[in-house]
């Protein structure tokens, strides 16, 4: 059979890079433990920055909280010191009016002296009319003169004052009040008791702030902790992964999780157990490919040796035609190994159209009936109704026909093939039913992987990926397909969605 | 003197086809790409063209796309790695004549060939629509459906009589399996097991029933023939 010498299938070039890959395992643990480390450098850190950006956080929310509170206190106290201050110095001004108008100035300057004697915190000051001998001049108290600018309007003003008696100036809540005959009293309170205690609390504040310091720091440092210790464990995990340990999972409550750490964690377990599976998959892929392709290629090798060692010079035609027979088994598995791989990446969907599917089922039948007789096997088809739906038309002819010469290879001879389409509920089914030794139970999922020959069919011939093929095909279409036991035989079910309302108008 | 052209720019490839083709009568002229392809194509002076898929500066699409817009009927069998449905439909709707799959057995290109180049000259000659085919003893009335051989009729099922149909359409030339599943059933994958070999043999039977000389032939490695032995 003539093939062409060099053929440029793509698969071959991409095995050739993957068992390179493999063969330079040294370089390629090195790669994956620089590639730990750098993922390992920055999960250490960020905690260090988090530390900081915790403490400054916690720091200015204390602060902040320390100085509302104290200023709340010095707020409330200062109203109530103040309160205080002016019903003192209320009384003391009504006492002094009510002597006045009773016994005149000479009787209010009485009650002042007499109100003074005692050390305190008082301030008072009676001023002469200024239409008289007396004009202006201080009657009695402990200051010298009138605070300039003090109005005579009963309200209270704070003005720094200097006793008789004292040295400095002090702050006073002090008020002036017009006396009848032109008169004037002042009266006021010494504020220093306040202003001390807005010392005092300005003193706390500063000791607050220290303390939030420490606690910010504390509190900071307790949380990165926490924090870094359960960000450290999955970035171990990850690490570990990374490393090759791909079965390393993060620990994460069994029931009820709630925590942000617990979803990553989860996440996290989510997509390794996807890529496990993948890698999974790809290497069963790749070992059954590899598997498949070593016993062919074996015989194919031997057969060439035998040629040249014995046949140089007068080639046996039928020996380099079986040469040919081999190298075709090996480039339909390669070719329905690609177009499994763009089933599964979708491609194809823009080539779909409305079609009977019983019709489809009726052709097939049809094609392999002859086939079937001659093998002695009964197939009949079961599709009397049309059953429209939106399908490609060649790739589920392609996997009818695998199932099909499935049936007829692997199922008993002697035995029936049924070939059945049926509308659904949601949709369409597809039925090949045969009554050969069938699959065991335990063995479905096996049957179903790609290259997943049992190991009971592995001696005959076949790619091993008809099978696999079907099931791309329904998964194209967003069906299914299942195997179930046909009692005797095997029974594939390929489940369609839609199509059955779109289909039922045209 | 049959002409064809081969455009494909690897090398061994394009020394196979020659080889074969010359072994088989064709005169055959290799262009290497694409540009070369179309100059060498556009004056329609070919009998049929095999142009590769993929071309180094000028897409064999590309390529096939100007000479159909440039007038030029030349029949033409595209050859391509891509090997899906999908890429074979694009193929044939920028119209090529036919699409062969790379790696591909020498004969079924061989008979592609010579399917479209007979195609392509019957097209050319305006022939009206044939309602009755013959070879040999061998007659079938297309609107009748009546197959005869000698005289004795000949009763067939409706794929039967579609694939003489075929067959006599294509009498003398070489159809391979592929062909016929795509004329006949209309599907393009390589169903792999011999089911198109049991319709066939089938047919021949019915065909030769009463001990006549055999009309259908298989030709080894490659597919069937209905002609002379």
């Amino acid at each position: 059979m003539a093939r062409r010498p060099n053929g440029q299938f793509p698969t071959v070039p991409a095995f050739a890079q993957r068992s390179g890959a493999q063969r330079s395992g040294a370089q390629r643990s090195a790669a994956q433990r620089s590639a730990a480390q750098r993922s390992a450098a920055p999960a250490s850190r960020w905690p260090r920055a988090t530390t900081t950006r915790i403490a400054l956080i916690v720091f200015v929310a204390l602060v902040l909280c320390f100085a509302i509170i104290l200023g709340f206190i010095a707020r409330v106290t200062q109203r109530q010191l103040d309160a205080d201050a002016h019903a003192l110095v209320i009384a003391e001004r009504d006492t002094v009016l009510e002597v006045f108008d009773r016994d005149g100035s000479s009787g209010a300057r009485a009650v002042i002296d007499a109100e003074l004697r005692v050390p305190g915190p008082l301030a008072m000051l009676l001023i002469g009319p200024a239409n008289a001998a007396i004009a202006n001049q201080a009657l009695a108290g402990n200051l010298k003169r009138w605070p300039i600018g003090l109005a005579t309007d009963d309200r209270f003003h704070k003005v720094d004052l200097t006793r008789g008696d004292h040295m400095a100036a002090e702050p006073f809540a002090v008020t002036g009040t017009m006396l009848p005959g032109g008169y004037r009293l002042l009266v006021g309170r010494s504020l220093e008791e306040e202003e001390r205690l807005t010392g005092t609390l300005a003193t706390s504040l500063i000791a607050a702030i220290g303390l939030a310091l420490v606690m910010a720091s504390g509190i900071s440092i307790v949380l990165t902790r926490i924090i870094a210790a359960r960000v450290q464990r999955i970035a171990d995990v990850a690490a570990a992964v990374a490393a090759g340990d791909l079965g390393r999972r993060v620990d994460v409550p069994a029931s009820g999780s709630v925590d942000a750490f617990d979803s990553l964690g989860v996440a996290l377990n989510t997509m390794l157990a996807r890529i496990e599976s993948l890698l999974d998959e790809l290497r069963s892929i790749t070992d059954g490919l590899a598997h498949d392709l070593r016993s062919p290629l074996t015989r194919m090798k031997a057969r060439i040796d035998r040629l040249v060692r014995f046949d140089a010079e007068a080639p046996d035609s039928t020996a380099i035609a079986a040469i040919g027979i081999e190298a075709d088994a090996l480039l339909a598995m390669l070719d329905n190994s690609l177009e499994i791989s763009r089933l599964e990446a979708g491609i194809g969907r823009d080539a779909f159209q409305q079609l009977d599917l019983a019709a489809l089922v009726n052709d097939m039948a049809e094609m392999y009936e002859p086939l079937a007789d001659d093998n002695g096997v009964k197939l009949t088809a079961l599709a009397a109704l049309p059953v429209p739906v939106l399908a490609h038309r060649e790739l589920l002819g392609r996997a009818l026909s695998n199932l099909i010469d499935n049936a007829l290879r692997y199922g008993a001879s002697g035995g029936s093939i049924e070939l059945t389409a049926a509308p659904t509920v949601v949709g369409a089914r597809l039925i090949v039913a045969d009554s050969g030794p069938g699959i065991s139970t335990d063995s479905r999922d096996e049957a179903l992987r790609r290259f997943g020959r049992l190991d009971s069919a592995r001696s005959s011939s076949g790619a091993g990926l008809g099978l696999s093929l079907a099931v791309s095909i329904a998964h194209l279409h967003g069906g299914t397909l299942r195997l179930e036991a046909n009692h005797p035989g095997l029974r594939v079910i390929i489940d369609l969605p839609g199509g059955s309302e779109k289909g039922s108008n045209t | 003197m049959n002409r064809i052209l081969c455009v494909e720019d690897d090398a061994t490839t394009a020394d196979y086809i020659a080889k074969g083709l010359s072994e088989a009568g064709f005169a055959v002229s290799i262009a290497n790409d694409g540009r070369d392809g179309l100059f060498q194509a556009s004056d329609g002076s070919y009998d049929a063209i095999v142009l590769d898929r993929m071309l180094p500066g000028m897409d064999g699409l590309a390529v096939l796309s100007a000479l159909r817009a440039g007038g030029v009927t030349t029949p033409v069998v595209m050859l391509s790695a891509l090997a899906s449905l999908d890429d074979r439909v694009r193929g044939l709707r920028a119209g090529s004549d036919d699409y062969l799959a790379k790696p591909f057995a020498f004969a079924e290109l061989l008979a592609r060939i010579e399917a479209v180049r007979r195609r392509g000259a019957m097209a050319s000659s305006g022939d009206a629509p044939v309602t009755r085919l013959a070879f040999d003893d061998l007659e079938v009335e297309l609107l009748a459906r009546r197959v005869t051989r000698g005289g004795r009729r000949i009763e067939l099922q409706p794929r039967e009589f579609r694939l003489l149909e075929f067959l006599l359409r294509h009498q003398g030339q070489v159809v391979t399996r592929t062909m016929l599943l795509e004329g006949v059933w209309d599907y393009h994958f390589d169903p792999g097991t011999n089911v198109i070999d049991v319709h066939v043999s089938r047919l021949r039977k019915k065909l030769d029933d009463g001990g006549a000389k055999s009309l259908l032939h298989t030709v080894r490695g490659a597919g069937y023939r209905l002609g002379e032995a």
